[in-house]
């Protein structure tokens, strides 16, 4: 399965040109690391893809690096959230991850137009990490009431809240 | 309330015949239609259970055969509040679900009783994060908290036995706002407090 996952590798490196970062291997499997704006391009290119069509979007995630040592992994060059992008293609049972790096503030552009399933997972990770995506069509918080205020895993939200004991409106 | 094995035993304990026959004969005694009252409300409570979490299991193993509530007169779980008056909390309330727990107390008929099973209940358990109410006590008054995680079966079912006692002792009131006029401070959306003091209804002058 990882030799379809590195040959589709291959081939989402010809198509992005200078849009993809690097093609790493870690305990995940195949990830490829990408400029923001490849992003749709990257994800066209591995749904539409020949041999191994990447047809489901199976997670997507972000992570905060702020606490991590400025000169480590992802933490480097300002980048504060990485994306993930989980993609699982059911005929072949191939998998690959796709990376994006993002600044504060930053907005992403949205899988809404290829994957349905982005909808949700999206909102969750705006209402989690306040990432902002461009596209989407219904961005609001999923898990937490509209009102509140703070983005929960955030590395510096506290614990408490920022106003405990805030309840939703009726 | 005698000492009785609320374990597994077939004993049926609730209000008997007798019972009912000395305070009726006792009738024209002043208080007696309060006392007889409150007798007959200590033996018909009618729980809705607020199950949200794992004391939730807890709630239905005390429910069913093996520890048999309906022994002590608490038989019909009813899911609409507006047949209850006992409400058992049994479960994480998250703050999102306050709101609802609070209406849905409010729909209960009066008088109406609280018993908050189980450690997040209480206090929120282990959950001591930003999403989780810490303590239902901030929006609702409670009467009997069961500490446990979960508690046991019998141990709910103690603290509805001392629940009963104190509805016994609590002459006829019509309201549990009467009950708890003077030291409860409670509600939703303002900062929820807890009780300065968590006197017991029937132990307050």
């Amino acid at each position: 399965m990882i030799d379809k996952a590195r040959k589709a590798a291959k081939r989402l490196s010809a198509a992005l040109g200078d849009g993809l970062i690097e093609v790493v291997e870690d305990g995940r499997g195949v990830v490829a690391r990408i400029e923001p704006g490849a992003l749709h391009t990257a994800l066209d290119a591995l749904r539409n893809d020949s041999s191994t069509p990447f047809e489901m979007l199976a997670h997507e995630t972000a992570i905060d690096w702020s606490n991590w040592p400025k000169d480590a992994g992802h933490a480097k060059d300002n980048k504060r959230f990485s994306l993930i992008y989980n993609l699982f293609s059911i005929s072949t049972r191939t998998r690959i991850f796709l990376e994006i790096d993002l600044a504060e503030g930053q907005t992403a552009p949205s899988a809404t137009e290829h994957f349905a399933s982005a909808n949700w997972a999206e909102r969750e990770i705006y209402d989690m990490f306040g990432i902002k995506f461009t596209g989407h069509p219904d961005l609001r918080r999923i898990l937490m009431w509209e009102g509140f205020e703070g983005h929960p895993l955030r590395k510096d939200f506290p614990r408490h809240g920022i106003n405990p004991q805030d309840f939703p409106q009726e | 309330m005698k000492d009785t094995n609320i374990g597994m035993s077939s004993q049926v304990i609730s209000g008997s015949l007798e019972e009912a026959a000395a305070l009726v004969r006792d009738m024209k005694k002043p208080g007696a239609l309060e006392k007889f009252v409150d007798w007959a409300r200590m033996h018909s409570l009618w729980p809705i259970p607020f199950s949200t979490a794992c004391c939730a299991i807890e709630f239905m193993g005390m429910v069913s055969s093996q520890t048999d509530v309906s022994r002590f007169g608490a038989e019909f779980v009813r899911f609409t509040p507006r047949q209850c008056d006992l409400m058992i909390v049994s479960g994480t309330i998250v703050n999102k679900m306050a709101p609802v727990l609070k209406k849905i107390y409010d729909q209960m008929a009066e008088p109406k009783w609280v018993i908050s099973m189980g450690s997040c209940a209480n206090c929120g358990g282990m959950f001591n994060t930003y999403s989780v109410l810490q303590g239902v006590d901030r929006i609702i008054p409670v009467d009997y908290y069961v500490p446990g995680c979960p508690p046991r079966p019998e141990a709910v079912i103690y603290a509805m036995l001392e629940l009963q006692k104190q509805i016994g002792r609590e002459s006829g009131v019509l309201s549990s706002k009467e009950r708890q006029r003077d030291f409860w401070v409670y509600g939703i959306n303002g900062r929820g407090q807890t009780p300065k003091s968590r006197i017991l209804h029937g132990e307050r002058k």
